[in-house]
């Protein structure tokens, strides 16, 4: 241990415990009112933020694809008419992507991280702040533009030449290139917070071959973030450059020696790694949730952290398997093939040590395990799809077919929403408290699970029969009517069991049983501390003795002392053995990322008009950056708040034992 | 109810640390790395569009003069080149001082950084001009003025952080904070000194070295 951080035996009193909670409270709870709301830079806040608006387009999505399906129930059918329905599907698989999944899954992330590795906050929180509202802005952008019935009509991945300026005039593309980049950036946001949360605060004695599963399937999502993000920005900026008036460059123009291929080539280098993107975190939640239910620590730790990583690699050499009907050369296609099947052995390693974990415990089937169920048979299905369509003559026949949407929702579904909900109803007690009732939840699950099916499966066969993608309508000879409907039933019954999953939410919020702070008897740290976790998280920062901190400790673990309970300062370890180095303040809440993502905002909004928006939105940018970083680690305003408080914070429930604080 | 615990007392570790070991450093790596990628996607884009060419540049032949090989003005990129590494020593030095905690040094070398930041930016400008074309006369164009617009941009980065440093500083004094505060930064001009590197190599020999097909 290094010197500086002494280890002692320390009689601790409740009285103590009292005084240590109230400091630490009025240190980092927000402020009352509006203000305090908008400037908050707590992860927690922010993440549950950005879990109900990503829920919310979540929604807005699933309404457009109902409205879609509505449309394919029968041929020749008149509800929406073409130019709607390109917007529809754009605008859907463009949600999808960019506004649920990836925020989804890196909020949960921002959520849990700092939980789990024993620390109070993410390292830079009003970068974390600034990501959130960024993010919103580019949210809001993308359904501006639909409500204005401009809503983007090319496709979720937006290929040249349709979306260049010769075929698609006007400002629709437009919207959804600058809703890239406000999003990116937020994904980018989100990614180094993690990593450096991850790296440098950990608690101490949680070594690197003790971080919990999901932590690093966290860090791994996002160093995968940090290196395919920037191609799509690229990509978008790209094409906005090419279609702006006044600026018209040609990188997609193959008249002046641009190519729509490189769009292509960009494009799906970030497109690819974005599908690890979204499951990595997805496995995180699978190999949180088995040994939990299981109950036995997991089975292949050391497998899994290398599959993680393993498949992070190779994620980035499969891009061009989306371009097999493109004219690439012969060994090209066998190189890509190659690959597209050897990341199948990663995924693979990691679906036997889940088995394993469960053919070696007593698996005790809640809500949260059956949703894993759904998740294993159903990706499975979607893998094995995969598997055909790496092969390039396969998927040259199918290529745009609706068994390419068939494989792609069993993969993205049963790879990411199934391990989602499971994860809703595993953590909701930490959020809220309270518990989710298990009887909605598991007919939420088996309606969920039926309709899943019902809509997508009969797509496999619709694709084969040649039924391309993106048409709004068909004509009844081509036989497809049957499938179809019965694909819209199954999309209704999806409907169903998302509005049982919300009503199950709001009756469990205020009426659930009582959680606890461990009600599922889990193994990782944010269970250690109350439910809803204090502002501070931790009364005492934790240290950790094993690999499931909880479960491995035969004796209670020593904890942090000498941290300022009047300061926001937290303790940095190292990055290999996390053993105590520094301390480290954290900087206020304060209102300036919320100005900064404003001015961001409005420049890639103006930006799709004008060009001058760019250098005139960079001076506003700078003006909200100033007083970001000159203010210091608190406001004169927050000092004057807190020294008129009165000293009457909540009293620590009774719950919170210093027995249990470990 | 009082309770013997097994404690582990942090007081008296350093309430900062001025390397590697601090999270600003860490993230700002990760920015780095960010912007790295970026930039080697602009790179392999320019090298994409070579192959879309028979010559490269692209023979201005519907100018008065023709100029059948329009390749940036070396003279000017070359000054620029020297200033920029200028700027990112210049860095240095203050980094060294920042560690002594000298802080007229730090403000010192930190001004000279901010002067050949400015007058890197001036010559980017100069630049522009010399490569002979506009942006938006062919792919070519368009890929060698969005490298040097990209990096610009960092240029214009580093020089705002440094002038707010230097403002602060200048006020404030130099405590440990600020003196990691100008270690990191200091990293972050080593970056746009080295990523110039190959990036002008590219721009200003690519249509030497990749002339012919």
């Amino acid at each position: 241990m290094k010197a500086g951080a002494v280890a002692r035996e320390a009689v601790i009193s409740a009285e103590e415990d009292q005084r240590v909670h109230r400091e630490l409270d009025l240190t980092w709870r927000r402020r009352p009112g509006l203000l305090g709301w908008l400037e908050t830079t707590n992860h927690k806040d922010i993440a549950i933020r950005y879990i109900i608006t990503a829920f919310i387009f979540f929604l807005l999505a699933g309404i457009l694809a109902a409205l879609m399906r509505i449309q394919l129930a029968f041929p020749e059918n008149h509800f929406i008419g073409p130019d709607l329905y390109n917007q529809f599907f754009t605008v859907h698989g463009t949600t999808m992507m960019f506004l649920f999944a990836v925020p989804m899954m890196e909020a949960i992330g921002l959520y849990f991280v700092p939980l789990m590795v024993g620390t109070r906050n993410v390292s830079f929180p009003r970068l974390n702040a600034f990501g959130y509202y960024v993010y919103l802005a580019g949210g809001i952008l993308l359904y501006a533009g639909l409500f204005l019935n401009i809503g983007p009509d090319t496709g979720w991945f937006s290929y040249v030449p349709l979306a260049g300026p010769q075929f698609s005039p006007g400002k629709r593309v437009d919207f959804w290139a600058q809703m890239i980049t406000l999003t990116e950036i937020a994904a980018l946001v989100g990614a180094v917070e993690i990593i450096t949360t991850v790296f440098k605060q950990r608690a101490v004695g949680m070594s690197l071959n003790r971080i919990p599963l999901f932590v690093w399937a966290m860090v791994v999502q996002s160093f995968m973030v940090i290196f395919a993000m920037p191609a799509v920005m690229l990509a978008s900026s790209y094409l906005a450059a090419d279609r702006l008036a006044h600026v018209n460059t040609h990188f997609f123009n193959p008249a002046e020696g641009g190519d729509a291929l490189l769009y292509q080539h960009i494009f799906w280098f970030f497109g690819h790694p974005e599908v690890y993107i979204i499951f990595i975190p997805a496995t995180g939640f699978v190999s949180t949730i088995i040994p939990t239910f299981a109950r036995r620590k997991i089975f292949g730790y050391t497998p899994l952290v290398l599959a993680l990583i393993t498949t992070a690699f190779i994620g980035f050499g499969l891009w061009v398997h989306h371009m097999f009907a493109t004219p690439v050369p012969d060994l090209g296609q066998s190189f890509f093939t190659a690959a597209s099947m050897i990341i199948a052995i990663p995924s693979g390693i990691q679906i036997f040590c889940w088995i394993a974990t469960l053919w070696g415990g007593k698996p005790w089937l809640k809500t949260p395990l059956l949703w894993v169920g759904g998740f294993v048979l159903i990706f499975v299905l979607g893998g094995l799809s995969g598997i055909m369509l790496a092969s390039v003559p396969i998927d040259l026949q199918v290529h745009d077919t609706y068994f390419v949407v068939a494989h792609f929702h069993y993969v993205l579904i049963g790879g990411a929403v199934f391990p989602l909900f499971g994860a809703f109803y595993y953590w909701f007690p930490k959020w809220t408290g309270r518990m989710l009732s298990e009887s909605l939840g598991q007919l939420n699950f088996w309606l969920f699970f039926i309709g899943f099916n019902l809509t997508f499966f009969p797509m496999h066969t619709l694709g084969l029969h040649g039924m391309t993608r993106r048409i709004y309508t068909y004509v009844p000879e081509t036989g497809w009517g049957q499938m179809n409907l019965l694909a819209s039933i199954g999309a209704g019954v999806i409907g169903l069991s998302v509005l049982t999953f919300i009503t199950n939410v709001l009756i469990s919020r205020k009426r659930g049983a009582l959680a606890g702070d461990n009600p599922w008897g889990a193994s990782t740290l944010e269970w250690a501390t109350l439910s809803p976790p204090p502002s501070y998280n931790f009364l005492y920062l934790p240290t950790v003795h094993g690999r499931d901190a909880l479960w491995d400790q035969a004796v209670i673990s020593p904890v942090i002392t000498g941290l300022s309970t009047e300061k926001r300062e937290v303790l940095n370890t190292t990055m290999l053995e996390a053993a105590p180095d520094h301390r480290y303040e954290m900087v206020g809440d304060s209102i300036y990322p919320l100005l900064l993502a404003l001015a961001v905002g409005l420049t890639f909004t103006c930006g799709i008009f004008n060009a001058w928006a760019f250098p005139i939105g960079a001076l506003f940018a700078l003006l909200a950056l100033i007083p970001w970083f000159w203010s210091g680690t608190e406001t004169k305003k927050q000092q004057t708040d807190k020294a008129d408080k009165p000293q009457s914070a909540l009293d620590l429930p009774p719950s919170f034992a210093p027995s249990e604080i470990t | 109810m009082s309770e013997t615990r097994s404690t582990i007392d942090v007081s008296e570790l350093a309430p900062s640390a001025l390397d590697h070991r601090s999270p600003i450093w860490i993230g700002n790596a990760l920015l780095l790395a960010i912007e790295t990628t970026m930039f080697a996607i602009l790179v392999a884009t320019y090298m994409y569009f070579r192959g879309n060419f028979h010559d490269w540049p692209p023979p201005q032949v519907n100018y008065q003069p023709i100029n059948l090989h329009p390749s940036p003005d070396l003279v000017w990129g070359f000054l620029n080149f020297i200033v920029i590494l200028g700027a990112a020593f210049f860095m240095l030095l203050a980094d060294r001082a920042s560690l002594r905690f000298d802080k007229p040094s730090v403000l010192r070398w930190t001004g000279c950084t901010v002067a050949f930041g400015l007058l890197a930016i001036v010559l980017r400008f100069r630049e522009f001009h010399g490569t002979q074309f506009r942006w938006d006369d062919n792919a070519y164009a368009s890929i060698v003025w969005a490298i040097l617009v990209m990096h610009l941009l960092h240029l214009l980065v580093g020089v705002c952080e440094d002038s707010l440093m230097l403002a602060y500083i200048s006020k404030y004094g130099l405590d440990d904070k600020h003196a990691r505060d100008v270690r990191v930064t200091a990293v972050y001009w080593y970056w746009i000194g080295l990523i110039w590197i190959p990036l002008f190599a590219i721009i200003y020999f690519g249509p030497y070295l990749l002339k012919m097909r």
